[in-house]
């Protein structure tokens, strides 16, 4: 009996929760007949439906990959512990939702490495599959199983898993990869691997390659492959909406941001295309809101007048447009206006430190009155509450910052209550984690107990202020084992694996983590937390990432953190105008449209 | 602008009886725009679709008797109704049929008078009947010793879900649990 059957046409799965999340047939979802299958792909994205759609980088590739004839790619994600369970006992083994074959049958296993806390999930996904963990122990039987996305940058503590790595932006080449696999197919495995080293961007490391890899950059977004029709899921996931990038990159530079190195060069899409890929998607999937995503969307060229285009196209289909994390110096009344023609969705400030201070160290850049004018903005368009982003354990930071949070708070509050009584700040601080290839990759990370106490001075700061902000942090044991795996090495894999044999999977699930766990294995494999967390790096280190190349160069990344501690800011990333030298833009080849019809 | 009023009966088959009453409500909402259909949206700050679900059945039930209304802004034929929106769905979600409603036809929760629920059990067992809670009553056993029984829900019962239904007759009576439960149709 067929896993269709037995699971999905009686009462079996009452017992689990949300059971819908395992049904598939979404609207927009491809299933191929089976005679024009040559090859197949499993996407996986190692938690749960929820999580893992609403990412856009697997819906580009889902699109990107079934485009291809003959290529039948399909998704994967984890089921809840519940379902984990009810699997195991009837002898499922983990399935796709397109087709519900088993992961193991698939030629080509793509894992979406997007946060270091999943990567005990990344086990878990293997396991469930019955996909032997490590990549020497698996055969032609099997497929190869390839790693994807930021974490990618450093992949050394998952290198025993995988059988290769994909780095850097795949719209180029994943393509012309996946047509070579489809021919190869067939051929022993050492020998697939051997060819496959020998594409841009592709690290095999049981192949000796030349390195550094170099990660893959898309030069021309408009150019790019975007998908004209999105899977519509049935049950509701996290971001729940059409989602259009209109630009790739940032030209800020915070100091502390992975995404704005390894994302670099900036790059946006043409208003006019954005306009005709959101109309597509809209008409196709029945939507009723569309987000337009970029690392700093209000730094795309004309933000206000494709958001008042696009809102007043859609406003007689009552759907309204969203921008995600919003930078407080470029925020205006004109977007509040457009933004809340049809429904106000949540607005969401980063302004990451409390002192203009320390805001400069990071290179934030962004002066008080600009914080407070964009408070304005949003109050007086009628918002009832604005969200803000903050984080602590910064380098260089001191007492005078933590107070600088909850006295920003405070005069963003006063601001909103002079337009109207009931105004709210929601609050949301996580801690700061040292990432590599940025500058503050050579900084130790804050011990939690000093990240504890911060926390508990910044909540006596903000009691005077009562039920006027809603605050919540994030749990700075998994900030700890974040930071461990983000500057980790290939010794650490082994950590990993035993961790997930004690029970650790969803880790990026607070109800799923246990430090414990991790301090067992740590011990037990005899290594040093210490040296990877708190110590400062010296510049001649050679760190573990250094195989992988982002484009930026440690000199760079190095000018980048002396000017930190000197208290001062950067040069923006201007392309075609002044350059910053980081070392990404080779010849300048960057498109950057600046016009709307 | 015109308001006009449709009644929607539509089926919820396997494997779509594993989505959630609100699922299935995001999915007409979605349905009905990709189908570009002018349905009237609520006033205020968060503007849905003007539908109107009268029972929400619970997760896990079939069904081929699901209602909703909808209020449109123009005129549309039902059958052209019917046809644009079952180019939308999923063939087990699919429509039965839908009809215009006048201003003065009473909605649905006004005139039904109960709700047909059929049992699939594993296998047959000798039934033994035990005295039901008020306003339900055995409708047919379709054999002698059946593996398959429908209920009649009537007055304040069709508020119950089936699955109470069956947790009394699993704990009270010792039944099997249901393999399956299907919503069979409505009494009016």
């Amino acid at each position: 009996m067929d896993v269709e059957q037995r699971l999905f046409s009686d009462l079996t799965l009452l017992s689990v929760e949300r059971p819908g999340r395992y049904l598939g047939r979404e609207w927009n979802s491809v299933v191929k007949p089976d005679r024009e299958i040559r090859y197949t792909v499993a996407l996986a994205f190692p938690d749960i439906y929820e999580v893992g759609m609403s990412h856009l980088g697997l819906r580009i590739l889902y699109g990107l990959l079934n485009a291809i004839p003959g290529v039948q790619a399909e998704r994967v994600f984890l089921p809840w512990p519940d379902m984990g369970r009810k699997l195991k006992e009837l002898g499922i083994p983990l399935f796709s939702l397109e087709r519900k074959k088993p992961v193991s049958s698939f030629d080509l296993l793509g894992v979406s490495l997007q946060h270091e806390l999943s990567y005990t999930s990344v086990l878990y996904l293997l396991d469930l599959s019955g996909i032997p963990l490590r990549q020497d122990e698996r055969d032609e039987r099997f497929p190869i199983v390839l790693g994807g996305g930021p974490c990618t940058m450093n992949p050394e503590p998952l290198v025993p898993f995988f059988d290769a790595f994909f780095i850097g932006e795949a719209e180029e080449v994943l393509g012309d990869i996946v047509r070579f696999l489809m021919e190869m197919k067939g051929r022993k495995r050492e020998t697939v691997l051997s060819e496959l080293s020998r594409f841009p961007g592709v690290y095999v490391p049981s192949v000796s390659q030349q390195v550094p890899i170099q990660r893959q950059i898309v030069w021309d977004l408009e150019r790019a492959f975007f998908p004209r029709q999105t899977l519509v899921p049935y049950v509701s996931i996290v971001h729940d909406r059409v989602a259009v990038e209109i630009a790739r990159g940032c030209t800020r530079g915070c100091r502390f941001c992975q995404a704005g190195m390894i994302y670099r060069p900036k790059r946006e899409r043409s208003p006019e295309q954005v306009i005709e890929i959101a109309l597509k998607l809209l008409e196709t999937s029945g939507y009723e809101e569309i987000s337009l995503l970029s690392l700093s969307s209000t730094d795309y060229s004309c933000i206000e007048e494709l958001v008042e285009k696009l809102s007043c196209l859609l406003e007689p289909y009552r759907v309204n447009v969203s921008l995600p994390s919003l930078r407080m110096d470029t925020f205006s009344v004109n977007l509040a206006k457009s933004l809340k023609r049809v429904r106000k969705s949540t607005l969401t400030f980063a302004p990451e430190a409390g002192t203009e201070r320390l805001r400069n160290v990071i290179n934030k850049g962004l002066r008080d009155e600009e914080i407070l004018a964009a408070a304005e903005s949003a109050f007086s368009s009628s918002w009832q509450e604005i969200k803000l982003y903050f984080m602590i354990g910064l380098p260089l930071e001191r007492e005078e910052d933590i107070r600088g949070i909850a006295l920003t708070v405070r005069e963003i509050l006063a601001v909103g209550k002079s337009f109207r009584k009931d105004a709210k700040v929601h609050l949301s601080i996580a801690a700061f984690i040292p990432k590599p290839h940025t500058p503050f990759q050579w900084v130790p990370q804050e011990r939690k107990e000093n990240l504890q106490a911060k926390m508990n001075f910044l909540k006596d700061l903000l009691r005077p202020l009562g039920s006027s902000v809603r605050y919540h942090w994030s749990s700075f044991e998994m900030s700890q084992i974040e930071a461990l795996l983000a500057r980790g090495d290939r010794k650490l894999s082994r950590v990993i694996e035993r961790v997930y044999k004690k029970g650790g999977i969803l880790e990026n699930w607070q109800e799923h983590f246990a430090f414990k766990r991790w301090e067992e294995a740590l011990g037990e494999e005899g290594i040093d937390f210490a040296s990877y967390l708190y110590r400062e790096r010296s510049f001649d280190e050679v760190f573990p990432w250094e195989h992988i190349s982002c484009g930026v160069s440690k000199a760079f990344l190095r000018e980048e953190y002396e000017r930190a501690c000197r208290g001062i800011l950067g040069p923006p990333c201007l392309p075609g105008g002044r350059c910053t030298q980081c070392g990404v833009c080779k010849d300048g080849k960057v498109s950057i449209p600046n016009t709307i019809s | 602008m015109g308001k006009f009023r449709y009644r929607i009966q539509y089926r919820k088959l396997v494997p779509f009886h594993l989505l959630s009453h609100l699922d299935i409500y995001r999915m007409w909402e979605r349905a009905f725009r990709r189908a570009r259909i002018p349905v009237l949206y609520s006033q205020g700050f968060n503007p849905r679709p003007l539908f109107s679900f009268p029972f929400a059945t619970p997760l896990g039930i079939e069904s081929k008797a699901e209602y909703f209304e909808v209020f449109c802004g123009e005129p549309i034929p039902p059958w052209e109704l019917k046809e644009r929106l079952s180019s939308e769905v999923p063939e087990e979600l699919g429509i039965e049929s839908v009809c215009a409603l006048a201003s003065f036809d009473l909605p649905l929760q006004k005139v039904i008078r109960g709700i047909v629920y059929t049992f699939f059990f594993q296998e047959s067992f000798p039934l033994e009947l035990p005295s039901l809670p008020e306003g339900i009553t055995v409708l047919e056993s379709r054999e002698e010793i059946p593996s398959v029984i429908s209920f009649l829900f009537e007055g304040k019962q069709m508020l119950w879900s089936p699955l109470k239904l069956v947790s009394f007759l699993v704990t009270e009576c010792c039944w099997p649990f249901p393999k399956r439960i299907l919503k069979e149709r409505i009494v009016v």
